[in-house]
């Protein structure tokens, strides 16, 4: 459960969040919205990266903060940018991450064939084109096998066959207990298979609610406080 | 490395540091983007240097043992503050950054692997301009070389321990490379004044017993501690 | 934070200590000129009484960066916004002072002396001083997150004060090892204070203190009253709440 109370954030003048009250169970959970609209800023508060103004955020319990090695742990991230070493190939990148969660090696050859990248894997990062780059971040977000996952805008970029390879990757990691923030601003795809949804709007949390018998989002309120 | 275990054989907090120096290493050794203008860099200054002195140089008479020990160390300074601003470079493109901030491992082992990464470097750097001083400025060290080796590995750990935590903070102003030295070189005086006493010594001809007697080995040790201890313990809080 | 300091009416003590402050400096100008002896000429007679500036200024400034470092340590370890404030306002506070014991020390020196500066031990650490809290302020005014200012600048007020006693013995040592240079005439010990003279002495030192408390309180203040203008301009109403569903 991911408990937000109050949530601010403010960058300069704008404010990029303005006091979101959320209470988000496990599952996989669509944050849609505009450009601007907050999706990015949530999740790298969620992540523990960006302190609020005002507000907090608790998940299962007690405060994110990138501070917790016990928290950095759970989470696996892949912001708006790769996330990668340039000069490091694909595997290496894996390989580095994976040492450096514990994982064992093989998990990195497991997750190349995932997200469909084995005829790149030794080619350096920065030669390779933006939606191999996403793929490549998405697998390195899951190489710890986190309990919570944060993917800011994975499908950018990427073609309908690359898309299924990724949300493939993701439908796999999932387990109960698990939770997925997902930042995309075309909905569609996630839709489909997605457990809850989000929809920003300046800021502001414009709709919330779980996909279920009645399908969409846009009722029921978040748990206000 | 044990790998097949289903139970996570986790790396240890030394792999785990040894794996990011590894990956620094590497990328270095892929560009030499920091090495080689370091290295040009100390030899263009210590050349410019020569030129302030009087003709016939012999640096093991007298007070000229002294200035040339402060070339040495002024030059090793410089060159290891344009390569310290450059620490934290790889991890800012791309954002790598912020998947080594939720790493799980202990946030002192980025310390210990940035500064260890930037050991290297100035140990590379004394290894090309010592050779360097001898062919240039007459260095008589004789036996020294070992004395010499010791002293600047004492005064390399603490310089490389300073300047790392001192660049992350740097790397984040308006004036990036421009603050590091404003805010190392006053810090780093004592390790200067301590290279420059002891191996002015060694220029002298005065042998390792003398320089043990000083009083500067503790100082050294004493800065080595106090920035080891002080980069692990907050250099989290200069990279978030 | 308090609960709304908008409406709260400017605090008296700080005005109070304020007077304080100026009352005891006037007060303690009548010893420090009138009162303490003319010194002996070979420390500079009737200059010698930038002594009763200069070293109550030193003083001060170390107190300063001692508050400085203890500050940045709590700011590391609670985050709370306070300690933040006291350790930036007592290094400018700091940086004032030490300025101006910088400036004292080497009007007094000129003609005693016959030279402004002197390489000497406890000259050279308080110019290194003063250029690692100019740093620390730098570092403040330039930063380009003003969220992270706050802990950057602490890890330099950690780091710069562990650094002083180094610096101080490594100065030390240094001078020690080149005996050609004529050592500093330590004023204190040279002129024999007498009874009249540490009473300007002590006059000088309280008043100082009080000084000091006096800028340092009024500066957090700015600060509190900076923080508080910022969050008010920033998000409308403080605690507006998002009906969150549409």
């Amino acid at each position: 459960m991911i408990v937000a109370e109050g949530l601010t954030v403010v960058f300069g003048r704008t404010v990029a969040l303005a006091s979101i009250d959320l209470a988000i169970p496990p599952g996989v959970v669509g944050v849609f919205g505009p450009n601007g609209s907050g999706k990015s800023t949530l999740l790298r508060v969620v992540a523990g990266l960006l302190s609020p103004r005002r507000g907090r955020v608790t998940w299962r319990g007690s405060p994110v903060t990138a501070r917790a090695e016990s928290f950095r742990r759970a989470v696996g991230y892949a912001g708006h940018a790769a996330g990668l070493y340039g000069r490091l190939s694909v595997r290496e990148n894996l390989e580095l991450f994976a040492t450096l969660c514990g994982a064992p090696r093989a998990r990195v050859e497991g997750l190349i064939e995932a997200v469909r990248l084995e005829a790149v894997a030794s080619t350096a990062v920065a030669d390779l084109s933006a939606g191999v780059r996403r793929r490549a971040a998405v697998a390195r977000a899951l190489v710890g096998e986190p309990e919570l996952l944060l993917l800011d805008e994975p499908y950018a970029n990427l073609d309908d066959d690359a898309s299924e390879a990724v949300s493939d990757a993701v439908r796999h990691w999932r387990a109960p207990g698990r939770t997925a923030l997902i930042a995309t601003h075309g909905a569609k795809r996630l839709k489909a298979w997605a457990d809850a949804g989000l929809v920003l709007q300046g800021g502001r949390v414009a709709a919330w609610g779980r996909y279920g018998a009645e399908e969409r989002p846009s009722r029921r309120g978040a748990a206000d406080g | 490395m044990a790998e097949a275990g289903p139970a996570r054989a986790e790396a240890g907090f030394w792999a785990k540091t040894a794996a990011l120096v590894g990956k620094d290493l590497r990328l270095e050794a892929r560009g030499l983007e920091t090495l080689a203008p370091m290295v040009v860099f100390c030899v263009a200054v210590a050349l410019l240097l020569a030129f302030s002195l009087p003709d016939p140089v012999r640096p093991g008479r007298g007070a000229l043992a002294e200035v040339i020990a402060g070339f040495l160390w002024v030059t090793v300074l410089f060159a290891g503050l344009i390569g310290f601003a450059r620490t934290l470079e790889s991890e800012r493109r791309d954002g790598a950054l912020d998947s080594l901030l939720l790493a799980p491992l202990d946030r002192s082992g980025l310390f210990v692997a940035k500064a260890a990464a930037n050991l290297v470097g100035v140990a590379a750097v004394e290894a090309v301009l010592v050779p360097l001083f001898w062919l240039l400025f007459d260095l008589r060290l004789g036996a020294s070389w070992a004395a010499l080796a010791g002293v600047a590995l004492l005064v390399d750990v603490g310089f490389v321990a300073l300047g790392t935590l001192l660049s992350a903070l740097a790397a984040q102003t308006r004036s990036r490379e421009l603050l590091l030295p404003v805010l190392a070189l006053p810090a780093l005086v004592p390790v200067f004044v301590a290279a420059v006493e002891l191996s002015a010594d060694l220029f002298a001809g005065r042998g390792f017993d003398a320089l043990a007697a000083s009083g500067w080995f503790g100082v050294l040790l004493a800065f080595d501690v106090v920035a080891c201890a002080v980069g692990a313990l907050t250099f989290e809080y200069a990279l978030e | 934070m308090g609960s709304d300091p908008g409406t709260s009416p400017p605090p008296s003590r700080l005005t109070w200590l304020g007077v304080a402050a100026w009352a005891s400096v006037a007060l303690a100008a009548i010893p420090v000129l009138f009162v303490a002896r003319e010194a002996d000429p070979a420390l500079g007679g009737q200059l010698q009484r930038v002594f009763y500036l200069h070293v109550p200024a030193a003083w001060i400034a170390y107190l300063a960066f001692g508050i400085v470092f203890l500050a940045s340590i709590a700011y590391l370890r609670t985050s709370a916004r306070r300690w933040d404030l006291i350790a930036h306002s007592a290094a400018e506070v700091g940086v004032v002072f030490c300025t101006l014991v910088l400036v004292t020390g080497p009007i007094w020196a000129r003609p005693v002396w016959g030279t402004w500066w002197q390489w000497d031990a406890r000259l050279t650490s308080t110019l290194l001083l003063w250029l690692t809290y100019v740093g620390y302020l730098l570092l403040r005014s330039l930063a380009t997150d003003p969220a992270r200012v706050g802990r950057m600048a602490a890890v330099v007020g950690v780091i710069g004060f562990l650094d002083v006693p180094i610096v101080h013995f490594s100065v030390f040592w240094w001078r020690t090892q080149h005996p050609q240079g004529p050592s500093v005439v330590d004023p204190t010990r040279a002129s024999g204070l007498g009874a009249p003279e540490l009473t300007a002495f002590f006059a000088s030192l309280v008043a100082f203190t009080l000084l000091f408390a006096w800028l340092l309180a009024l500066r957090v203040r700015v600060g509190r009253l900076e923080d508080e203008v910022e969050s008010r301009s920033l998000v409308g109403a403080p605690s507006e709440r998002v009906p969150a569903l549409r």
